[in-house]
This record gives structure tokens, sequence and C-alpha cells, in this order.
């Protein structure tokens, strides 16, 4: 014993022991990683969930198309123009409308909801003999036209000797300094750090928050989820959902509290707004999500009873909101009914 | 590769750094550029001590043909020194028989494209046997500190 621990001590990368037990907690890691990830509730891997068609159709369907809202006018620093109108004939109408069609679908383009990335651990060489060259670490970039800034190698030459890949904040520095994307900074702006987020959110700013950590971040970094995340359940603890319905972020948002398990809060929303397509969308989604199983009832009050008896969490205000609004179609119904006889 | 470094050329086509940035702030492009061999300014009716002195290397290399990268020098708040370099590019001009500077062939050494250039590690020894000299004057509170002056 005493021989084994003097090895280890004078030739430390001679002695392989202890590197096996690291392999095998690196091939468990991940797991590890995505289990402190997923902390608020989440149950499997987003990205899995929303990539299926079923969940992005009814994803679409619930963000609905206010094109005015989509369209509406943003304070970027640029000039704003006044309206234009145009005496067109229906053909070009027809055109007109087919062109707005696919700009509508550009700017309703969900930012997808993944799991955290893995980060980057591999080591290329290990140099010792080049310590003491600098005392600054040396970061390469293949400039190389034809490739994604995703696969593009980024490699960093430590002043210790080590040759490995750069991690994912360097990378994506580096990636930032030489192909620039607009709105994205090269540092991460102040405005993401804890309190100023919190500033923002008390604002009602919610979708230029997350338009600008769409910006930023990718949509597999950890700070894009925070973010995110942190944004979703502020508009869902204060139910102002109506601020970012018709924009793209609607359908993560929903996704994210589908799977944290906090969509009765919206379905509360959509019973007192009335709107039950929306409602029972939603509960469409949540038997996607939780079994892959589309419902077979329907009828869409029969499917909103279903979960409110069922699986909902909070019972006693959703059936509430449900019997009253059930009262109202009553009402509305007879009266409906009466006008018809009247008119008969 | 034949040899980890390549032969140079007289007359040929060479990867090397072409300093630019200011004073106290280097900043390299790494280029191609035809080079031809060091010429005097013959026609200066001066002695060859003083014509020495005054042979400039730029006039009479070819202009600059692509420029297949960039160094940075001077280390960034990260300390870190950002290379940037076009391999594509770089292995096709030595396909071509483009030959490479010392400091170029060290840094693509550093950075894993070709083995590492025995004068990076003849300096790092260096360096380990005998630290690089530090500054004599030390900075006094409240005054800037004086800039790097290695003859004070």
């Amino acid at each position: 014993m005493a021989t084994r621990a003097a090895m280890f001590t004078f030739s430390k990368f001679r002695y392989f022991p202890i590197l096996k037990h690291r392999v095998a907690k690196f091939s468990v890691s991940s797991n590890l990683l995505n289990a402190s990830a997923l902390e608020p509730g989440y149950s499997r891997d987003p990205g899995e969930v929303f990539f299926k068609e079923n969940v992005q159709t009814l994803l679409e369907r619930l963000t609905g198309r206010d094109c005015d809202k989509v369209f509406h006018n943003r304070k970027l620093g640029e000039r704003l123009e006044p309206p234009k109108y145009e005496l067109l004939t229906q053909a070009e109408v027809d055109h007109v409308m087919a062109e707005m069609e696919v700009k509508l679908k550009r700017k309703l383009q969900m930012p997808p909801l993944l799991k955290e990335r893995d980060p980057i651990k591999k080591i290329y060489s290990f140099n010792p003999e080049l310590q003491g060259f600098d005392d600054s670490k040396y970061v390469f970039i293949n400039i190389s036209q034809g490739i994604t800034n995703r696969n593009r190698e980024v490699v960093v030459r430590d002043p210790n000797g080590v040759l490995r890949e750069a991690s994912w904040e360097e990378r994506q520095r580096m990636c930032q300094i030489y192909f620039p994307v607009p709105g994205r900074k090269i540092n991460v702006p102040k405005m993401f750090e804890e309190g100023n987020i919190q500033n923002c959110l008390d604002r009602d700013e919610f979708e230029f928050v997350l338009d600008r950590a769409c910006a930023q971040f990718d949509p597999d970094d950890p700070e894009y989820i925070s973010v995110t995340r942190k944004t979703y359940d502020f508009v869902d603890e204060n139910t102002k959902y109506t601020s970012l319905r018709p924009t793209r972020h609607f359908g993560p948002m929903v996704l994210h509290l589908v799977l944290s398990k906090k969509m009765d809060n919206l379905l509360f929303h959509f019973i007192n707004t009335k709107d039950i397509d929306a409602a029972a969308n939603l509960v469409r989604l949540f038997h996607t999500v939780a079994d892959d199983t589309s419902p077979t009832e329907v009828d869409e009050f029969q499917l909103i009873e279903n979960y409110i008896q069922g699986p909902a969490l909070k019972k006693p205000a959703l059936e509430l909101a449900w019997q009253s609004f059930l009262e109202i179609e009553k009402q509305r119904r007879e009266v409906h009914s009466q006008q018809n006889n009247a008119s008969n | 590769m034949a040899s980890a470094i390549p032969t140079f050329t007289k007359i040929g086509k060479v990867i090397r750094l072409n300093k630019h940035g200011c004073t106290n702030r280097p900043f390299y492009h790494i280029v191609v550029q035809k080079v031809k061999r060091k010429c005097y300014i013959s026609h200066m009716k001066i002695s060859i001590t003083l014509k020495k002195k005054y042979y400039t290397r730029d006039n009479f290399d070819g202009p600059v043909i692509e420029q297949v990268g960039s160094y940075d020098a001077m280390p960034n708040s990260q300390h870190e020194k950002l290379v940037a370099v076009n391999f594509e590019r770089v292995q096709y001009w030595l396909a071509q028989g483009a030959g490479m500077s010392n400091p170029v062939a060290q840094l693509l050494g550093l950075s894993g494209f070709l083995p590492n250039h025995p004068q990076t590690l003849i300096q790092s020894w260096k360096n380990r046997r005998e630290p690089p000299r530090e500054r004599k004057l030390q900075p006094i509170k409240g005054i800037a500190p004086p800039l790097d002056n290695p003859k004070i």
C-alpha cells in the first residue's frame, strides 16, 4: 500500500487506476448535470418533446396569429415609417397576403426548448515541455469559409502546455469576434445578471428580455435556459399571458409550463377569457406530452371537464371557473334559442 | 509533411507575420507574400554600413498575395492571445511550396496544426531556467506605473 501511494505522488501521469474511476464518473455525470438542470419538475428531455409534429401543431394553434401584434413597430433605434395605403386588385391583394404569410411564419418561428449542453472536456495533447513559453494562453480559431460556427475548430493552448478544445464560453466569444452575429455582444450583457433581470421583469418587459436572450445565447446554453425559465415562471405567477400571446415565445412557454406541471393557471386564464379552443388545445397538449396519446373525446367541453376532474392540480379554482363558464354558456344558449323562436 | 520545418526559398512565397498596430501595441497579419532577397538601396551615395541601416525589406517584397489570418500579441482582459488562421488556405499554400517564417511555424506548432517547433521548446526551457527580465521600477501608489522600458 505504501509503495502504491509513493508511485502515485512521484509519477501522476504513469499511474492510471484513478483515471478509470474518473472515466466512469464522466459517463454518468451527464445524467447528474441534467438532474440539476431539470430541478423545476421536468421529468424528461424537453428537446425530445418539442420537435414532435403533433406538439408543434398544437403550439402553433395556441399561439394564434394576431397580425397586428406580430408586426407591431419595435423600438430598435431605427426610423419608424407611417403606414402606407394602396389601391390593389384582388389578385394583387392575394399576392401580398401570400408574402405576409411567409413573413408571419418567420416571425412566429419558435425558439426551441432544449436541455443544457454538456461542457466541452476534450484534450488534444499534453506537452509539459512547453511550460514557461508564455504567461497567457493562446486561443486559435479556424477562419476557413464554409463551416458553421457550431462546427468551427476553436482550440486553446494553456500556459501549462495542454492543448484542449475551447470551452463553450470561449468558443462563443471567439466566434462573435471573428464572425459577428447582429444583436449579440461579445461579453454577456449585465442585463442577464440576477438582480437586473428581475428589474426588467417587474417592468413587464417580457418580450424584450426573451428576444434579447434569443439573440445573445444559443438555445442549449445554460444561461439562456435559466433566463427563459425565470421569465416564463414570472409570467405564469403573475398571469400576464396576454403580452406574450401572439409572440414566438408563447409556444415554448406553454411547453415549459406543461412539462413542469404548472399549466393550471393558464387553463384558468383561458376559461375566464372564454377561449375554449385554446383551453381544449392545452388539454390535448397535456395528454400528448404526458402519455403521447391523443384523447378520444371529440367534444371540447367533455375534454376539459375530464381534465379538471382528473389530472388537474388546482381543482377548486378550476371547477369554480368552469361552473361559472357553463352557466354563462347555458344562459347565452337560452337567449339565443328565444331569439330564434321569436324570429320564427 | 516531409519535414517539420519547411525550407525557406530565396525567391518564392512565404507565410509570415506582417506587423500592424502601433507603438506599444503590436498586431500581426499572417500573410502570404512573394519574397525576394534582401536589397540595398544601391543608388544612394553613402557608405555600405549606412546602406545596411537603410535597407527595407518591405519595398523589395512583393505585395501581400493573401491574408491568411491574424495574431494579436497583446493579451486581452482574459489573458488570451487571439490567433485566427485560415487553415484550409495555409494548407493550400504549403502544398504549393510556400515557406514559413519562424514565428508562423511556432504559432502553428502551438495550435496543433504542425508539430511543436524546436525554437518553442528551447525558449520554454530558457524561460524556466531563468525567468524573463522583470521590471526594476516599482509602481508608486496614486501615480500611473511607468511604461515597460527595459533600459531603465
